[in-house]
């Protein structure tokens, strides 16, 4: 019956979905003021440019990579809450859809976290040839740009599990079928994140609208509605739970005065 | 378990005075507007972008195929018709039998569409036109490309429509599915309507 009375699993979850949500507003800070790269700058630079830049804030982007060694895994601990929440709702066998966001989200954090250590290495010995620190910093950029997959796993997850009838039947279910039909959308909008390897200038380009732009932005959509949404489910659950753990206490101590 | 979660009503034939309802899920129009969204943005982009250089744009619009638009056109403007026909059929029960007939006319509609697109595009490739040749023939890709891969979705939402009209009988919960998926592919039409003289027409 202990399961019943503490909040334990509630208020981790909590917990560990305000640590990512924290985690992520840096590595979004870090993106913008310390490297610079929102929006990056244009594909088209000569690789002296690329140098330049490199030598010119070195030092601000060695520092950025020092904090994202520290924050830019931030969709593992979202993902493994929202996780939890989809094998809650995930009824009847297997929780494979769960499953395949859970290691969706380990997956992604690695891409999140390879382009700070990317431009780190570039600006670490920023006075080498040019062509060298050219190379790093593009395939940080291309790294951050056109790994589109590993987030496609889990939105097609979570679309899948809030699209299923049974998880409507659920209560305090974080995944209304709306939730489904934007999360789709949002699914078709990250694939044109691949294509910055063909264009260097226009939307396709990797600092364009199809491709930087729009993911980026429904990215940081994603998460905030779904954590509102999460925190929104939590309560209702934590209200449950504690109804219950009354009720419990009730019947035991009127058992005991009877 | 479908028609348990889904409370609009089923049927169309909304009798005056009732409450009126939006076609299909609240849900689908998130995608939809979403889209025509992105869409909408995408035109402004393009004008503006038209305007920087309109000598340039219009001596390449000028290479464009007119006749493969006008007939791509058609053919979702025809298609377009037959889903409308497809969604009154399957309301009724004297006509249900030819809603699958119809929505295979239209698919056939879309894949002659795709068809046509992808002569087009390897008409330029042999003139050696791609993206990479100018600003305005990577605005035309990205559009056209960006049109044609939701004309492959609405293929896939058709075959799932199709489907639904050759059960017996349809879930009221399908019957809304059915509706999105007609609205969905009436917007993959409509942003042709708006692409093809926008990338095509205007001078």
């Amino acid at each position: 019956m202990s399961n019943t009375k503490t909040l334990f699993s509630e208020r981790s979850q909590r917990l560990i979905l305000w640590w990512g949500i924290g985690l992520a507003v840096i590595y979004g800070v870090c993106l913008i003021f310390l490297f610079d790269m929102v929006p990056p700058p244009s594909a088209e630079w000569s690789p002296e440019q690329v140098a330049a830049f490199y030598q010119e804030h070195g030092t601000r982007i060695r520092w950025g990579s020092v904090i994202c060694g520290w924050t830019s895994a931030f969709m593992m601990p979202i993902l493994a809450v929202v996780t939890m929440q989809m094998a809650r709702v995930e009824t009847g066998g297997a929780k494979i859809w769960s499953a395949l966001s859970l290691v969706s989200g380990a997956m992604m954090s690695l891409f999140l976290a390879l382009p700070p250590i990317f431009w780190g290495v570039a600006a670490f010995n920023a006075d080498r040839g040019d062509e060298i620190t050219a190379m790093m910093h593009e395939l940080g950029l291309l790294t951050l740009t056109t790994t589109d997959q590993y987030y496609i796993f889990m939105w097609v997850g979570v679309t899948v599990l809030a699209l299923r009838p049974a998880t409507q039947l659920v209560k305090h279910n974080p995944f209304p079928r709306w939730w489904g039909y934007l999360s789709l959308w949002i699914t078709v909008m990250f694939e044109a994140g691949a294509f910055a390897f063909i264009p260097k200038t226009g939307p396709l380009s990797w600092n364009g609208l199809l491709v930087f732009w729009s993911p980026l932005s429904l990215f940081g959509v994603w998460i905030t509605i779904q954590s509102w949404l999460v925190f929104r489910a939590l309560r209702g659950q934590v209200a449950d739970k504690q109804a219950a753990t009354e009720a419990e206490t009730a019947a035991e101590l009127e058992a005991v005065l009877l | 378990m479908t028609s348990d979660v889904i409370d609009a009503p089923a049927s169309p034939a909304t009798a005056p005075g009732k409450k009126r309802r939006i076609p299909g899920e609240e849900g689908t129009w998130i995608f939809i507007f979403g889209d025509m969204c992105v869409f909408a943005v995408f035109f402004c982009v393009y004008l503006s972008a038209r305007m920087a250089d309109p000598a340039g744009f219009a001596h390449d619009q000028a290479e464009l195929n007119q006749n493969f638009g006008a007939i791509n056109t058609v053919l979702l403007l025809v298609s377009s018709l037959l889903v409308v026909l497809a969604t009154r059929a399957v309301h009724s029960p004297a006509l249900k039998r030819h809603a699958p007939r119809l929505l295979a006319g239209a698919w056939l509609c879309g894949a002659g569409f795709l068809g046509i697109k992808a002569l087009e595009y390897a008409e330029k490739v042999h003139h050696g036109i791609t993206p990479q040749t100018s600003d305005f023939f990577m605005y035309y890709f990205v559009l056209t490309g960006l049109h044609a891969f939701h004309l492959v979705l609405g293929l896939a939402m058709l075959t799932v429509l199709i489907r639904f009209a050759s059960k017996p009988e349809m879930s009221r919960g399908q019957f809304i599915f059915f509706e999105g998926g007609a609205c969905f592919w009436h917007m993959v039409d409509l942003l042709w309507l708006v692409l093809f003289p926008l990338i095509f027409l205007v001078r």
